[in-house]
């Protein structure tokens, strides 16, 4: 290889390798931010279940009362 | 408006006012002056077209709603669309790069360079004059999500200006034997645009978020777009012999075939820019609803 085709390839590589860089970053980001959705879920589901066991409770109640 | 037509819109046309004034200019070897310059305009005012086609679901007052409603379908297919066109733009880049263009007899392949480095740096200069853009629509329209656009810009920016300086200080290498020459107007001109828009980002962090912030960052967005003209106008200003000037008012100094290889490499880089301001700015948006819905379950 002549040193004009390393440097021209080393400038190519440099924006491929970069733009590559970006992307795994962005796709980091993705994957913390779906993460995150569902822990929301489950923090929904959660709250959900609570509520419907306090439901029952507060049924049961009223009906023995 | 249905999905063909925003592809029509948005992409067949800018591209059918550029290829065949760039077939023209390729057949007939830079025919002169108003050939070149009659393109570079059709072109520009194609994209001023479609730059007001995606403006208009943002804009403001009576009627937007209705506007909104009627450009929905650009939201969710622009960041596919946009992807793809630049997948397909890349290839036909590299393809015209290492295939089509002929090799410069004074730098050999190493001029091949120019095609990437030259775009990526102009893409730089449309970045920063977007953050600014986007600045200024915070500053004087209260756009709620302007302040946001502007950052995401600014921060393309200054990946495509570090891709400029790398790509920019090889290509120094081989042609003048060294990494960088502190002498030329319009790589220290440029250095100073970058410089001053990754210290936004040091503003940016070392102020609390909130409107205060958003004031701050769009003021100082807005005077970093006066060094963009200068840096352009460096190498004419300055008369560098090191930094040749390709494009004077004579039209590109370099062949037909080298033009239109140029000419899509720029089209793929603006492409680019587009597809990763978008995609970084849905990730954005999709945070900040993420912690206002955190906040609400809280």
């Amino acid at each position: 290889m002549t040193p004009s085709e390393k440097y021209t390839a080393a400038a190519y590589l440099v924006v491929f390798v970069g733009v590559l860089a970006y992307v795994l970053i962005i796709a980091s980001k993705l994957q913390r931010l779906q993460r995150q959705v569902g822990e929301l879920v489950e923090t929904v589901r959660d709250r959900e279940a609570s509520q419907r066991v306090e439901g029952t409770v507060e049924r049961e109640a009223t009906e023995r009362g | 408006m249905d999905n063909l037509t925003l592809v029509i819109v948005l992409w067949v046309v800018p591209l059918a006012w550029l290829l065949p004034i760039l077939v023209a200019v390729n057949t007939a070897h830079l025919r002169g002056r108003s050939a070149v310059l009659g393109g570079l305009l059709a072109a520009l005012l194609s994209w001023i077209g479609v730059g007001i086609v995606l403006l208009l679901p943002r804009g403001q007052g009576a009627g937007s709603a209705a506007l909104h409603e009627h450009f929905a379908p650009l939201d969710r297919i622009s960041l596919p669309m946009f992807a793809g066109a630049t997948t397909a733009l890349f290839a036909a880049a590299i393809g015209l790069v290492f295939f089509y263009a002929p090799t410069d007899t004074n730098q050999g392949l190493s001029q091949r360079i120019f095609y990437f480095h030259v775009p990526i740096a102009l893409t730089a200069y449309v970045c920063f004059g977007w953050g600014a853009w986007k600045a200024l629509r915070h500053l004087w329209k209260r756009d709620p999500d302007a302040d946001l656009e502007s950052y995401v810009a600014i921060h393309q920016g200054v990946i495509f200006g570090t891709l400029t300086l790398l790509t920019g200080s090889i290509w120094a290498k081989i042609s003048w034997g060294v990494w960088w020459v502190w002498s030329d107007d319009q790589l220290v001109l440029f250095l100073v645009l970058f410089l001053f828009y990754a210290a936004y980002f040091m503003l940016r962090y070392s102020v609390e978020a909130g409107v205060q912030r958003a004031n701050m960052c769009a003021v100082y967005a807005l005077f970093g777009v006066v060094l963009i003209p200068i840096s352009f106008l460096a190498i004419r200003i300055s008369r560098s012999i090191i930094h040749p000037e390709v494009f004077t008012l004579n039209g590109p100094q370099m062949t037909g075939a080298m033009f239109l290889t140029f000419s899509v490499c720029l089209y793929a880089m603006l492409s680019l820019f587009a597809t990763l301001y978008n995609t970084e700015l849905a990730g954005k948006r999709l945070d900040l609803q993420l912690r206002e819905l955190r906040e609400l379950l809280a």
